[in-house]
């Protein structure tokens, strides 16, 4: 009994760093979303190319379309702008990412495998149900935003 | 317009927020299974890994990493005591980033911070979020969402 409510007064404590949480990760995944970013950006047609040949249709404007979210994501991300709305599409480009190029490598980055697209999954999926946190404009923009 | 669209939205996601704690929990739990399993298949070179690095007391520390992975893992997987379980191994984390990964840079490619960093944020999350609702912690200690 005193451990359930030492449990329970650690909870109202440990809830306080929500918004720290979420804003740790969101810089986290804007980060890790800069490099792929810039790099479609600069080698635009070695991108597009790489793209024809994992088999993905309209490679030119997957490419553009792609490497635009990104970048978008980046920004968005950081700012904690419209941050349910962007998560959706770079869930998608993660199981892409997965599908074309990371799943039979198996499962460790060491060997370029699907563990860290997978954890920017499971990151985005995590801020597209919770929110980006009181440290965001969607805070201030949404209110209640949570 | 904008506001209407956003609540729309949130108001379906938000029913997958338990989902999206209990698919991370399992995967950090995954995670943290192979450390587990390879400092206690031979704990006595672990220990002398650890004195190497000058890590203090190496075994004692040795005992103490593999115990709180071990834990780790099946309390993540089971959600019980989350909130509890992420600080000892945050704190794991944040040692294996100082001693081994730091050195290393960033990208995971070559053993660097990276994967470390997101198991500590994943924690943190857990730490701040709790479990979910498909968890022991939800059973045990009511709605604490």
């Amino acid at each position: 009994m005193r451990f359930r409510d030492f449990y329970l007064e650690y909870t109202v404590l440990a809830k306080h760093f929500q918004s720290l949480a979420r804003l740790f990760a969101r810089l986290a995944v804007a980060y890790g979303f800069y490099n792929p970013a810039l790099l479609k950006w600069s080698n635009f047609d070695t991108t597009v190319a790489w793209f024809t040949q994992l088999g993905i249709p309209f490679a030119s404007f997957a490419t553009f379309l792609t490497a635009s979210i990104e970048i978008i994501a980046v920004v968005l991300l950081v700012l904690g702008l419209f941050t349910r709305f962007i998560t959706i599409p770079l869930m998608v480009i993660m199981l892409v990412a997965i599908v074309t190029v990371h799943y039979t490598n198996g499962f460790s980055a060491g060997n370029n495998g699907f563990e860290i697209p997978l954890y920017y999954f499971l990151f985005l999926s995590f801020f597209a149900t919770h929110g980006a946190g009181k440290f965001s404009l969607d805070y201030i923009l949404f209110k209640r935003g949570k | 317009m904008l506001q209407t669209i956003h609540k729309f939205i949130k108001d379906i996601l938000v029913n997958f927020q338990s989902l999206s704690l209990l698919l991370a929990r399992f995967a950090i739990a995954y995670g943290f299974l192979d450390p587990a399993m390879k400092k206690w298949a031979d704990i006595d070179a672990i220990a002398g890994w650890f004195g190497s690095m000058g890590i203090p007391f190496p075994t004692l520390n040795a005992y103490m990493a593999a115990s709180t992975e071990a834990l780790g893992v099946l309390l993540l997987t089971l959600g019980l005591f989350t909130r509890l379980i992420s600080v000892p191994l945050i704190v794991v984390m944040v040692v294996a980033i100082v001693t081994v990964h730091f050195a290393h840079g960033f990208s995971a490619g070559n053993n660097g911070f990276e994967i470390p960093l997101y198991y500590m944020l994943f924690l943190f999350i857990f730490m701040s979020h709790g479990a979910g609702k498909f968890s022991l912690d939800y059973l045990l200690f009511g709605n604490e969402k």
